[in-house]
């Protein structure tokens, strides 16, 4: 390969690089806001998402589509997601509906997806469609993009966006 | 008035327009509330008449304080 084709393919992958790693502290800072100012949540530590192989989850996915589109998902132990439907409902985790889990999780999804894309910068404008709420039997990610894994009380909480930039 | 963007049925852009063709709610004052704070948004927003903000997530003292700045109300 020519060198200047090689040298072109390094930069391209170290500005992908650098993309991935402020969306990624992004993702961080937007849904530890989200938590703590809306369902009064602490995150401990960093999680590793695929950990949670072989348990079932409750997943909350969106599409959001502007200049750029893209797909936002959570993922959450059914634990975790019971507790923050309790905390931003204000109400005991034993009131807890499976319905109002959905209702939440979409709302999480809603607001740090919202959140990370008003921060990120270089997004024009977007509209985000209605987040769909699943429960799969274990770890299912749907989405090839920057995810991020979080420990709360209760079990773990994963977040990823893709960005479809060249698309918009 | 408070409201969303994001809702199902009609949008908050729509309601806030309607809101602002005719009727008793014309001069009403709207304070929008939305995950979405893009340049883009909040000129829109403004342009239909908003007169306030707010990004969510946000706590308690910042709506009061939203509120309180939109009714010119003085807490001092």
């Amino acid at each position: 390969m020519h060198e200047a084709a090689v040298n072109e393919m390094a930069v391209n992958k170290m500005a992908v690089n650098k993309m991935d790693a402020l969306v990624g502290a992004l993702l961080h800072s937007c849904s530890e806001h989200v938590l703590e100012t809306m369902f009064f949540a602490a995150i401990f530590d960093q999680a590793d998402a695929s950990a949670s192989n072989g348990r079932a989850r409750l997943a909350s996915r969106l599409h959001f589509h502007g200049k750029p589109s893209g797909d936002f998902e959570v993922d959450a132990d059914p634990c975790v997601a019971r507790s923050l439907t309790a905390g931003f409902l204000g109400i005991d985790e034993s009131e807890v509906t499976p319905a109002q889990e959905d209702e939440v999780m979409a709302e999480f999804c809603n607001m740090t997806c919202g959140s990370a894309l008003s921060s990120l910068g270089r997004v024009e404008y977007f509209r985000l469609e209605t987040p769909e709420t699943s429960r799969p039997p274990a770890f299912s990610p749907a989405i090839d993009g920057v995810r991020r894994a979080f420990l709360l009380e209760g079990g773990t909480l994963s977040v990823c966006l893709r960005v479809d930039f060249d698309r918009s | 008035m408070l409201t969303d963007i994001n809702m199902p049925v009609m949008d908050g852009e729509e309601f806030v327009r309607r809101m602002r063709v005719d009727g008793p709610f014309q001069t009403t004052p709207v304070i929008v509330i939305s995950t979405d704070a893009t340049t883009n948004r909040i000129h829109t927003m403004q342009a239909l008449g908003a007169v306030g903000y707010l990004q969510k997530p946000f706590g308690p003292e910042q709506l009061r304080n939203e509120l309180d700045r939109v009714l010119g109300v003085n807490h001092a």
